[in-house]
Parts: structure tokens; sequence; C-alpha cells
């Protein structure tokens, strides 16, 4: 990790599904390489973006969106979906759980946390540089 | 986002009246499948009139870009100053060749890395297709 610029944030905000076009893919090699430098990271997945949140992907010679995701939260990331989107997909199983502090879904990646479209502008106004991945 | 609004962004001062001086476009898709490309050209060749340094990032099907021999291709906008940088894993992936891209593009073998570093120390903007 490259000292003295830890503080500078990148967020990158994904519209297309992963599998129908590279964007996803790239996101994700620009966000890990990103992290090797050093900068914080911030993704949120936007429209069919959120698609990139689902769990146990297992694409055969494709690379794969959601272990890559994984690792990036791993590594901390901050990984932020539409809540709106994410229910109209059928990711959300129920209403908040006040116990857990989170939207129930079994569909997606644990460490994707669940909020409006305000947690983007939330991101966008903390972020140095912010990228967009995929038709807006 | 729309060719007026990014002409906005880029007019936008950064801060007080200092103007912008650096700014990174990054192109992802295919040049002839729709006019984003078009206005990315358009939009560096306009920052670069202006007297910004403008670099021109090429990834993924973005690529093909680089090929030489193409009606409106990326020789006016080297020929103008612009950089222009390709990734050599994704013109490897395309069975594009060094002798296919044109002389002055950059063809570099780790451009996420690169760009990173650009996007977040250099460039006052930076825009994506």
């Amino acid at each position: 990790m490259v000292e003295g610029i830890r503080n500078k944030t990148l967020a990158l905000m994904l519209f297309s599904s992963p599998y129908r076009s590279q964007y996803a893919d790239h996101l994700c090699r620009i966000a890990e390489k990103a992290m090797e430098k050093g900068y914080n990271v911030e993704i949120f997945l936007y429209g069919d973006g959120v698609h990139a949140q689902m769990n146990n992907q297992t694409p055969k010679t494709f690379f794969n969106v959601g272990e890559s995701l994984k690792r990036l939260a791993e590594k901390g990331a901050l990984i932020k979906s539409c809540l709106i989107c994410s229910q109209a997909r059928g990711y959300i199983e129920g209403d908040f759980d006040e116990k857990l502090g989170k939207y129930p879904s079994s569909k997606a990646l644990n460490t994707v946390e669940f909020c409006t479209i305000y947690g983007f502008v939330d991101m966008i106004l903390k972020a140095d540089k912010l990228l967009t991945f995929g038709s807006s | 986002m729309s060719a007026l609004r990014k002409n906005y962004i880029l007019h936008n001062k950064v801060r007080g009246d200092q103007k912008l001086a650096r700014i990174c476009l990054l192109l992802m898709r295919l040049p002839r499948s729709d006019e984003e490309a078009e206005r990315m050209y358009g939009m560096a060749h306009h920052a670069k009139e202006q007297g910004m340094d403008v670099e021109i990032y090429l990834l993924g099907d973005g690529v093909f870009c680089a090929k030489k021999g193409q009606k409106q291709n990326i020789r006016t906008a080297l020929e103008k100053g612009i950089f222009v940088r390709a990734s050599a894993k994704d013109l490897r992936a395309r069975a594009i060749s060094k002798e296919q891209v044109e002389p002055r593009v950059e063809i570099i073998e780790d451009l996420e890395s690169i760009f990173v570093e650009d996007i977040m120390e250099k460039a006052d903007r930076v825009i994506s297709w």
C-alpha cells in the first residue's frame, strides 16, 4: 500500500448487468488496482447493475464478477446497491430487519449494503473521482 | 449522459477561477456501434482546443478505436497532441496486433493501473463511456 494517499476515494457506479458486456469486469479490475494502490473504493450498483451482487456466480470462461466483488469487500471496499432496483429484481425478501440492521436477501452477497439513491449522493459527495460503467 | 451535459462538465470550473488543466477520457465500447465514441472524440478535440491536456484510455472493446485505416480514426486526435493509450491485454484478446495499431498509440500491459494513478493524482476530470 502506498502511504499518504489512503484518504482519497474512488467511486464507481455500475449500470449494466455482468456477462452481457464487460463493464462489470472493467469496474472490478479498476477497483482492484485502486485498492492495491491504497485508495478507498466505493461501488454503487444501479439498475441492471444490481445483478452483479448475486450469490454463487459460476461463469465457466468469463471473469467472475461476484467473486471479485466479494474480494473487494473483504479488502475494505464499500459496496452499495440500489434498494428499489434490487426489490424490482427480486433480491429483497422482506422488510428491513431491525435486529440484523439490514434488508433480508439470500440471493445477494452479504457484504452488499442496500440503500436508496440518496446513498449514491452521499458517496459522490465524499469521492475524489467518480466513474460510471454502462449505459446511463 | 448527454453530450450537452458532458460539455457542461468540461466547462465547469474546478475551483474559483481556475480552469480545468487535465482531463482523462475512458472508452470501453465499440467505435461504430453508437455515437458515443464520436462524442468522446468531439469532447477530446474541444478540450484540447481549450488548452487542456487530454488523455484517452481505450479499454475492452474501446481498443478497436486504435486500429489503423478507419474513416474517422484516432490519428486526428494524435496529431492534435492528444495522448492515446490502449490496453495490451484487450488488444490481444481481440487479435489486434501491434502492427494494426496507429503508431503513436501507447500500448500498455497494465492499463488499469496507469489509469487509476492518472485519474486520482493528475486529472481534474474523468469521463467514461
